[in-house]
């Protein structure tokens, strides 16, 4: 288990810096800052200065060292435009974007499993067909197309939920549900297949032969065996969850990351952006590491194979 | 992650089977009619210079925010409305639909080069390269593919080209596991081994022999692809990053159409239909040439 674990944290520290490298090139390919600051020409002393202060005026892997130090050292840049430091910039932001993520994997899990759990049971029956087609359709349809379709009826016509902003406890409910309808079809999706795979196995008809009732059976033995693949799909539908995230706080007016990413990119606010993909990254990452962890508690196969 | 690709060599069709099921008159009806609406839509796009009834970026304020037919206040000439520039919305979404769709086949294409390259170059040599190619996968696996099109586009600015080969690049890894899964079986196959026999060197049994074996995995491979990304194509242009004004992509009319929900739905909802039906009938047909091409590949 020990080795289990320093592995996946060596594969991890490995992707994190990875992700470090590419930034760090992506934001010295743009060029200087000056160049953002000052697009109609600066005199060259000031330009000068400026690169001086940021340190743009030594060796790329000197500027990469000092760089990895810096953000060892919890520092990590300041706002070309605004002149502050991002962590402050993003401060105020991470509440209620990590809210938003919460609320809508909850609704996700929530709804998706007993989705999916119906679909695999009534197999064939209406019910189990309609709850696919949403579930496909849910797929299909991007985030922000469903955003305009939720705000449009339920925040203009009925006028019964605000749409921007994010004051109020009711605010929650049209990004929330937004963010969740994709990762609901996700998890419907997968649910009912490992549900169809694990209903199949022998165990399933030893406890049918053995007389256990059909609802503790489905509970009991398929349900929590068809968890167990599930828990690794909810790692990765992560990444998935963050892109629509990034999308959908601009179409709400959501106060949180998604708009100040997304600015830094049309602004070309490189510490902004940069700072923005590290969290991101780790984030994810380390969501990552949890499920595998979790799996690997969860299903002792895991630990012996690696 | 080293489990997922598993279409069965052995399971590919020999080819008279093969003709006979993709027969169009054997298709069940849902993918006529998909095929059907894949080729109209194509061909309008193709042609939307001649089939778009208005220069998609004509620009009238007396027909501003017209309603599509059949509601109060349309005009005959524009089928599906104006937006609020009094543009016609049917030749915008006529020429979004070949930007968008040009954008996300490029793009798609690209990804498919760099990914079969990298499968391909993984599975034959193996050791160190492998790893660290299938470390690059991870990393590309982790990383939401917004935020690394987002930087890309924040370095070199949003150029349609720039666009096209960032979004190949983004969407790569799924080709390199794919391949590198199929080149390990092919790889041990015995036609393989007389290959190697008769003293056939790796790049030459990669391109004759293992590619032409994995053609259709990587077929319906691209296939599925195709809706996602086009979705990110959309989302970017939605965003305001990807496609400029005053070139139509079907994300930026949705973009431009949010701010008009109010008094005129159709401006979004026009351009968000042709997304939703597209990314549909393609979605159809992926699921379709899996089943038919009987191709395993778990996600």
């Amino acid at each position: 288990m020990l080795r289990f674990i320093a592995w996946r944290l060596g594969r991890a520290t490995l992707t994190v810096m990875l992700v470090l490298v590419a930034c760090f090139t992506a934001i010295r390919m743009a060029g200087s800052p000056a160049e953002v600051l000052y697009p109609d020409g600066a005199p060259p002393e000031q330009i000068e200065q400026l690169e001086m202060q940021w340190g743009l005026d030594r060796s790329l892997p000197e500027q990469f060292a000092l760089y990895v130090a810096q953000l060892a050292r919890g520092e990590f840049g300041v706002s070309i435009i605004e002149r502050r430091p991002v962590t402050e910039v993003y401060g105020e932001k991470l509440g209620p974007s990590l809210r938003l993520a919460a609320l809508a994997l909850v609704i996700g899990i929530l709804c998706g499993i007993p989705l999916g759990a119906l679909a695999a049971l009534r197999r064939g029956t209406p019910v189990a067909r309609l709850a696919m087609s949403v579930a496909f359709m849910g797929y299909a349809v991007p985030h922000f197309i469903i955003a305009i379709v939720l705000i449009l009826i339920f925040g203009y016509h009925l006028n019964w939920l605000p749409s921007t902003g994010a004051e109020t406890a009711s605010h929650y409910i049209l990004p929330a549900v937004t963010l969740a309808l994709p990762l609901v079809a996700a998890i419907a999706r997968y649910m009912r297949s490992t549900m169809l795979d694990v209903m199949t196995l022998d165990f399933v008809r030893t406890a049918t032969a053995k007389g256990v009732v059909p609802t503790r059976i489905v509970c009991l033995h398929v349900i929590r065996n068809a968890l167990l693949p599930l828990i690794t799909v909810l790692g990765l539908e992560i990444a998935g969850l963050i892109n629509g995230s990034l999308i959908i706080e601009t179409v709400f007016s959501w106060p949180g990351l998604g708009k100040v990413l997304t600015g830094s990119v049309t602004r070309r606010d490189f510490p902004v952006l940069q700072f923005g993909v590290i969290v991101y990254a780790v984030a994810v990452v380390a969501i990552n590491i949890t499920v595998d962890l979790l799996y690997a508690v969860a299903d002792p196969r895991v630990r012996v194979r690696s | 992650m080293n489990g997922a690709a598993s279409a069965a060599i052995e399971g590919t069709l020999p080819a008279h089977a093969l003709r006979r099921r993709l027969s169009f008159s054997r298709m069940p009806p849902s993918i006529k009619a998909c095929i059907i609406a894949a080729v109209m839509i194509a061909s309008a796009a193709l042609l939307a210079q001649w089939v778009a009834p208005h220069d998609p970026n004509a620009i009238s304020f007396a027909n501003k925010l017209k309603p599509p037919a059949g509601m109060d206040g349309h005009a005959a000439e524009f089928l599906l409305g104006t937006d609020q520039l009094g543009r016609d919305l049917l030749s915008r979404c006529i020429h979004g639909i070949k930007v968008s769709v040009g954008i996300a086949l490029l793009g798609l294409f690209i990804g498919c080069m760099i990914g079969t390259t990298l499968g391909l170059i993984s599975g034959m040599a193996g050791g160190f390269t492998d790893r660290a190619i299938m470390m690059l996968v991870d990393v590309f696996i982790t990383v939401p593919n917004l935020l690394i099109v987002m930087v890309g586009i924040a370095v070199f600015g949003n150029d349609t080209l720039v666009l096209v080969v960032l979004i190949g690049i983004a969407r790569w890894e799924s080709y390199a596991r794919v391949v590198r899964g199929q080149v390990l079986q092919v790889r041990e196959l015995p036609f393989v081994e007389a290959s190697r026999a008769l003293g056939a060197g790796s790049i030459w049994i990669a391109l004759r022999h293992i590619l032409p074996n994995i053609a259709s995995p990587l077929l319906v491979l691209m296939t599925l692809n195709f809706p996602s990304i086009l979705l990110l194509e959309s989302s970017l242009s939605f965003l305001g990053l990807g496609v400029q004004p005053p070139t139509a992509s079907l994300g930026s009319m949705v973009g431009d159409g949010r701010d008009h929900l109010i008094f005129a739905w159709w401006v979004a909802i026009v351009p968000a239909a042709a997304i939703v039906i597209i990314t549909f009938v393609v979605q159809m047909l992926g699921d379709w040439l899996r089943d038919v091409l009987d191709v395993r590949i778990n996600d």
